[in-house]
């Protein structure tokens, strides 16, 4: 089983939950269980094309997964993975 | 108003925008019925006009922590974080995720939790623009600071508060300051 942490104002969508299990063993795999679960997550964390928010940045252990194998990184069995959002805006 | 696609927030002239006072001003826009009243002190406001002043013409920003209640949403603490945006930072803001970790971990700490952000918007309105909604978590207070550089010094000039719902469209929320004095 692999856990995900959910960020607090995300927390909103999993009824106060802060923890998602699932036994799935790739990243991509853990994100769409994670949506399944609590569909309103799903515009927050991807865009129209499906395609991982750019200013969502998702961690296996302390590794960013842009760093490793992108939404495909494989998980082994108890690894932790955490989505912490980088906030960005501005006027044009 | 709701704000999926947000009107223009180009700039107007300052008699348009007028000028929020500080103390016990609502800056109450077309707020949404789901909205909350954001209470404020006028410590923490100052903050965030000091840091948006300090980075003008580039974009100041920070984490706001405090409490959520039933009807209200208060804030305690202001936070100022080093626009990671570099050399887009004239028309950017960025907080990144270590940034963003380490205010829920002081908030933890305060007994508090992030309720917000702040940022300014340097010659423009105090509206959401296209790059804040797609850069924005729903829930969350968002503080916009227009700083008028115009004349001979900047100036804040409009101070609003918004918020992503689910459907990430922004609404405007009530901005009440207040003299209270909070830690900073």
């Amino acid at each position: 089983m692999n856990s995900i942490i959910i960020p607090t104002p995300l927390r909103k969508f999993t009824s106060g939950a802060g923890r998602f299990e699932s036994p799935a063993n790739s990243v991509q795999d853990l994100l769409n269980d994670l949506v399944q679960s609590h569909e309103g997550l799903r515009p927050h964390l991807f865009d129209n094309d499906g395609d991982l928010r750019s200013f969502i940045r998702v961690y296996v252990g302390d590794e960013d997964i842009h760093e490793l194998d992108g939404t495909a990184t494989r998980l082994s069995a108890g690894t932790e993975v955490s989505i912490i959002p980088a906030i960005a805006g501005g006027i044009a | 108003m709701t704000s999926g696609t947000p009107p223009s927030n180009h700039w107007s002239p300052l008699g348009h925008l007028g000028k929020p006072t500080g103390s016990n001003t609502s800056h109450s826009g077309h707020a949404h019925p789901e909205a909350l009243v954001l209470q404020c002190s006028f410590d923490a406001l100052e903050k965030m006009k000091r840091t948006s002043l300090s980075a003008y013409p580039g974009e100041g920003c920070g984490f706001l922590l405090g409490h959520d209640g039933d009807q209200e949403r208060q804030v305690r603490m202001v936070l100022t974080v080093d626009n990671a945006a570099g050399q887009d930072q004239l028309r950017r803001f960025e907080m990144t995720p270590l940034d963003f970790l380490k205010a829920e971990r002081t908030a933890a700490q305060h007994g508090m939790e992030v309720v917000g952000i702040f940022h300014s918007h340097p010659d423009h309105r105090a509206i959401p623009s296209t790059h804040d909604v797609q850069g924005a978590l729903p829930h969350l207070s968002y503080v916009i600071l227009a700083v008028d550089g115009t004349g001979h010094s900047p100036e804040v000039v409009e101070v609003r508060s918004w918020q992503l719902g689910s459907q990430r469209l922004f609404a405007e929320e009530t901005l009440q300051t207040h003299r209270t004095n909070t830690p900073q």
